[in-house]
């Protein structure tokens, strides 16, 4: 809860440098592209030993943001979360600033599950709705789950819809069981 | 011991001046004479009036003495007859109680038998009806585990079988009628 609060607080600062929207989403990519290489294990198990000098973190960070070629604030900013010791709350500052920027764009993040490939006119089917429903544009993350049969499994803001074949034939199974 | 002495001296006056000593160291006894008879009675006053002026204080107080230990005695005597009276009394109504007690005793034993055979019967006829009502209820419990398990085994092969069949002839056109379902279950439930 601390570590989310911290997280916000930070995301909350990055988010108040720039009002140019496209520069926020350069600053998100740029953002998780460096909480993806601190959460490794290999690299997060070094920022969280205490055998290792904060110096030495801070100096690991500025070269791991030297080597993602990431922007000047960016790279200010993190080199402020290393400072203040959040290296391994990083992530959590990408998330909550991922969330803050989508509040601002006005758009949420659904995971949908197909059970094949779908075509681009199937996600679009699929966006459209979702879209309906959140009254927000819908960024979708994609996977494929061949038990589904058929349909797709959305999950939205907490909510979870199904559409699966493999769920109705599930629910089949069940009332037939009672 | 002073009272033994003062017996001593007056026992011994006595016996000098008893004159029957004399008298018999003179042969056989003469007729009485008028003589002889007041020799004896003022003999005898004289025996009473020493014993009254030497022994009568003691012997008065001899035998006030023993009057007085007499009563006590008696007073004791009667105490301890009282007592026994008393005791005698309490055993009697001791015995009498514990007859009673003994009765009463037996009466609730009795009572309380009776009430325990009743309560036993009904606690054994309550028994037998629970056993029977568990019996019964276990009996559906198991027949109605046995359908379910037995329905649960059927849905579940019959779920499996229609996944293969479904999975086997599922086509684009299914996928395409299954999101097109989706997305108006959506809309659906975006105007609500």
């Amino acid at each position: 809860m601390k570590s989310s609060k911290v997280a916000k607080r930070y995301a909350r600062a990055l988010l108040g440098l720039s009002t140019d929207n496209a520069q926020l989403e350069i600053w998100g990519a740029e953002l998780e592209r460096l909480a993806r290489i601190v959460a490794s294990p290999e690299i997060a198990v070094t920022f969280a030993s205490p055998e290792v000098a904060p110096a030495t973190k801070l100096e690991a960070l500025a070269k791991i943001a030297e080597k993602l070629e990431l922007s000047y604030p960016v790279r200010s900013f993190a080199a402020v979360v290393a400072r203040h010791g959040r290296i391994e709350d990083l992530p959590a500052v990408a998330e909550a600033y991922r969330r803050m920027l989508d509040d601002l764009m006005g758009r949420a993040r659904a995971v949908l599950t197909f059970a094949q490939t779908p075509a681009d006119h199937e996600l679009a089917q699929v966006l459209s709705g979702l879209e309906a429903i959140a009254h927000k544009k819908i960024i979708p993350t994609v996977n494929v789950d061949a038990t589904l049969i058929g349909g797709v499994v959305a999950e939205l803001e907490g909510k979870t819809y199904d559409g699966s074949l493999a769920s109705r034939l599930a629910e089949a199974a069940r009332r037939l069981a009672s | 011991m002073k009272i033994l002495s003062r017996f001593t001296i007056a026992t011994i006056v006595t016996v000098l001046l008893c004159p029957a000593l004399a008298l018999a160291a003179e042969g056989a006894e003469e007729p009485g004479t008028w003589h002889a008879l007041v020799f004896y009675i003022i003999n005898f006053a004289l025996f009473v009036w020493i014993v009254k002026r030497f022994g009568g204080p003691q012997i008065s107080a001899f035998f006030q003495n023993r009057a007085r230990n007499i009563r006590a005695n008696l007073g004791r005597a009667g105490d301890a007859l009282k007592e026994a009276q008393k005791l005698a009394r309490q055993a009697a109504e001791l015995t009498a109680g514990l007859a009673a007690e003994k009765n009463r005793i037996g009466a609730e034993l009795a009572e309380e038998t009776a009430y325990q055979v009743k309560s036993l019967g009904a606690m054994g006829r309550e028994s037998v009806a629970r056993i029977k009502r568990d019996a019964a209820l276990s009996v559906a419990a198991a027949r109605e585990a046995g359908q379910r398990r037995l329905r649960e085994s059927l849905a579940a092969a019959a779920g499996g079988l229609a996944k293969e069949l479904v999975r086997r002839d599922f086509q684009a056109g299914d996928q395409a009628r299954l999101l097109a379902n989706f997305v108006g279950r959506l809309n659906e439930e975006a105007r609500n």
